[in-house]
């Protein structure tokens, strides 16, 4: 017999928000969402993109989480209808044309969850204010999905405006993590890695007093060096990418970086995701001159290839999957003339080449990165033609080599051997 | 370790003796959680093996391992020529390695620890104290000594470029993050390098504290020495940690540490300093200890400061340079 009642509930359920997405972003990527948030703040009150008086603060401690900005704040109808909604509807449109981070409209609710259960949010924009408070345990016994404002003001005239955020009853993997002042420097790492453009603009984060730094990626140019640039203007965004070497190789650093709208989404990364051995090299340290950035541009924030914790890609994108067969022409340019200048110097280390060594680092800055607009292939010109070199390798024992070393005054195995060459072309008279 | 071997003969480094008997001060009062023939000694006893002679004849200590770097024929030869008691255990290698490893077993074992290096502060030796906090059991000490010195091509540098070869040496990161160029200043050095130390071991607890239910069976960290002195030209640093369980803390409280004058939980290292004295000075100085009346009848001429130094350490102060020769 058929039944009559066709319907399967396939509704979601407050324990899934609370419990299984807060598993998928670690606490670092989830803080930085929330900056992510004042900072799409800021871009909205500040088009001109001036952000010198700007500031996000966060204050953590062992029983309470506080970040408070004043980026302009949330207005009531925002945050009535779209702020606290879990997921962003189809239907919203950013009101203003900047290139915003917050899209998938998960971010700060799953952030405030996997810190503690219990948050308040105040927020002031020119003409209103707003409070609202969440006890977390209570709204999960509550039938309803709504949160209540404690307070809410309109027609005022405010002169300072923006959020702040507390964020009290930590979880106890929380408060364990926010006592350890190693864990507060990592996550000052974190941010700094995971910068974003706007803070060449001035804006500024600090993170229990102490402002952060931003040391800006380097890439050699110079006569001698050319960098890969590429700019594709799609009609979903725009995609740069600038791509070369750094004088030092630190294999911790080499790899893609790759930021939608001015965030950065993969680190140094040196996986396939990013093209590594697809008809490539694997990565491998004598690659650890490499560096690549890409950057994806778009109003349209869905186009854009970053995964719901902004962690990292989504490879069948369709943005993604035009950059990557440019990231891997710009791979192949980079790795045989790396690989060529190691084997014919005999060196481990590019930057044991004084041409090298001694090239211009450009700063990769926001307009430094907008100005790129033709296409150009990665070239390294070598200066006039040193004599070739040949390198000689031999053993002896070490007993014997320490009496040489004792006598020559030398300390290197290195040098020991160019004297001996030396002194057999002198006694020889060669 | 290997260095060490080669140069310098610990024994007759007075600083070092006196850093020795005040460690043994110590020790003896973690009596109140053990009998301190029950704990284990790790050690890098180079081959005079001076501090297992002291641990196992002060307290009957007889499970004692012994790390050590070089590990050639000739030198294990030689090593276990020179082991003073068939109870010391030599395990070649080196010590992150060791302590990496399951060479040694940690189940329930109060340790005293004491990792005696010869070079200046590295990532590895941070690395080690953190395996070992990782490790002991509740009433287990973990020593750590080092050269504080940098070497004269540190000394010469800029302040920002002390603050890089700092950093290259740390090999860590987010350690490093918040240390500034003033922070490599004369001083203020002592300062930074505890600190390095004092982040690792408290992340580490916290950490080993997640991974345990019970809030009894959870560790505090306790600092209990942090000692500077000069010695054959070098400056040494020692530092010292007690980890027990909360349900031990009662233990820990009889130990009464803090009671100790050379007890120090603070960043600035607590200064053995050894004044001059003719073994005539000391005699007369020893009769008037430890209630000292000023002026000392019998020697007016010496200084009220050098008698106080004198005073802080009389009792751990070598009666007699050992030598060598230990049986």
């Amino acid at each position: 017999m058929e039944t009559q009642n066709k319907k399967v509930d396939a509704s979601p359920t407050k324990d899934f928000f609370i419990y299984m997405l807060t598993r998928d972003i670690d606490v670092k990527p989830a803080i930085v969402e929330l900056i992510d948030n004042s900072i799409d703040g800021a871009k909205r009150t500040r088009p001109n993109k001036n952000y010198n008086d700007l500031f996000i603060r966060i204050e953590m401690s062992s029983d309470k989480f506080i970040i408070e900005d004043n980026c302009g704040g949330i207005d009531i109808e925002t945050a009535r209808t779209y702020a606290f909604k879990f997921g962003r509807p189809s239907s919203r449109k950013e009101g203003t044309a900047a290139f915003f981070t917050g899209i998938f409209g998960i971010g700060m609710k799953r952030t405030l969850f996997k810190l503690g259960n219990k948050f308040e949010i105040i927020s002031t924009t020119n003409t209103e204010h707003f409070v609202l408070k969440v006890d977390v345990n209570k709204w999960l016994k509550d039938d309803e999905w709504n949160f209540q404002f404690e307070k809410a003001e309109t027609g005022l005239k405010n002169t300072e405006t923006g959020t702040k955020i507390i964020v009290e009853d930590l979880n106890d993997d929380i408060t364990a993590k926010f006592e350890s002042e190693l864990f507060i420097n990592s996550l000052i790492d974190y941010i700094q890695k995971y910068r974003t453009v706007e803070a060449e603009n001035g804006l500024r984060i600090e993170v229990n007093g102490i402002t952060i730094d931003y040391g800006k990626e380097k890439l050699l140019e110079s006569k001698n060096i050319q960098p890969y640039n590429f700019k594709i203007k799609d009609s979903q965004g725009t995609i740069t990418i600038i791509a070369g070497i750094t004088e030092k190789g630190e294999p911790n650093k080499a790899g893609w970086y790759i930021y939608c709208n001015g965030r950065l989404v993969l680190y140094a990364d040196k996986t396939s995701l990013t093209g590594w051995g697809n008809n490539t090299r694997i990565y491998h340290n004598s690659l650890a001159e490499f560096r690549g950035y890409v950057y994806f541009e778009s109003k349209d924030l869905l186009a854009l290839p970053w995964n719901t914790t902004k962690t990292g890609v989504d490879t069948s994108n369709r943005l993604y999957i035009i950059a990557t067969q440019k990231m891997h022409e710009a791979m192949v340019q980079i790795f045989k003339l790396i690989d060529e200048l190691k084997r014919k110097y005999d060196v481990n280390d590019l930057k044991d080449l004084d041409f090298i060594c001694k090239a211009k680092k450009e700063e990769l800055t926001y307009s430094r990165i907008a100005k790129i607009n033709q296409n150009v292939d990665f070239n390294i010109i070598e200066p006039e033609q040193k004599i070739s070199m040949t390198k000689i390798t031999f053993s002896k024992p070490t007993v014997e080599v320490d009496k040489v070393k004792d006598n020559m005054g030398e300390k290197t195995n290195k040098v020991v051997g160019e004297k001996l060459f030396e002194y057999y072309c002198e006694m020889e008279e060669i | 370790m290997s260095g060490s071997s080669v140069s310098v003969n610990y024994n007759i480094r007075p600083c070092k003796s006196i850093e020795r008997r005040m460690m043994c001060e110590m020790i003896s009062r973690l009596v109140a959680f053990d009998q301190i023939c029950n704990y284990r000694y790790i050690g890098m006893g180079a081959k005079y093996f001076v501090d297992f002679s002291l641990f196992h004849k002060e307290f009957g200590i007889n499970e004692m391992y012994s790390m050590e770097i070089n590990s050639d024929k000739k030198n294990k030869e030689r090593f276990e020529f020179n082991k003073p008691f068939n109870c010391i255990n030599m395990m070649f290698g080196k010590a992150s390695d060791i302590l990496n490893s399951s060479r040694l077993k940690w189940n329930n074992k109060k340790n005293i620890i004491w990792l005696d290096y010869d070079g200046g502060i590295t990532g590895e030796q941070l690395q080690d104290v953190e395996n070992c906090v990782g490790k002991v059991d509740s009433g287990s000490v973990i020593f750590i000594s080092f050269n504080s010195d940098l070497g004269n091509e540190f000394q010469q540098k800029s302040p920002n470029e002390k603050l890089k070869m700092y950093c290259s040496r740390i090999d860590n990161e987010a350690l490093v993050k918040c240390i500034k160029p003033k922070d490599m200043s004369k001083e203020k050095i002592y300062q930074t390098t505890n600190k390095m130390f004092d982040m690792v071991v408290r992340n580490k607890i916290l950490e080993r504290n997640r991974t345990i239910l019970s809030e009894n069976e959870k560790y505090q960290c306790q600092q209990l020495v942090y000692f500077k002195y000069n010695d054959s030209k070098a400056i040494m640093l020692t530092m010292g940690w007690i980890l027990y369980k909360n349900k031990d803390a009662k233990k820990y409280a009889n130990c009464n540490f803090s009671e100790l004058e050379f007890y120090n939980d603070s960043y600035t290292p607590y200064d053995i300093t050894v004044p001059n004295f003719t073994y005539k000075e000391l005699t007369v100085l020893n009769r008037n200890m430890p209630n000292i009346t000023y002026p000392i009848k019998e020697a007016q001429f010496l200084l009220k400061e050098e008698i106080e130094t004198y005073q802080k350490i009389y009792r751990y102060y070598p009666a007699i340079f050992e030598t060598s020769v230990v049986l």
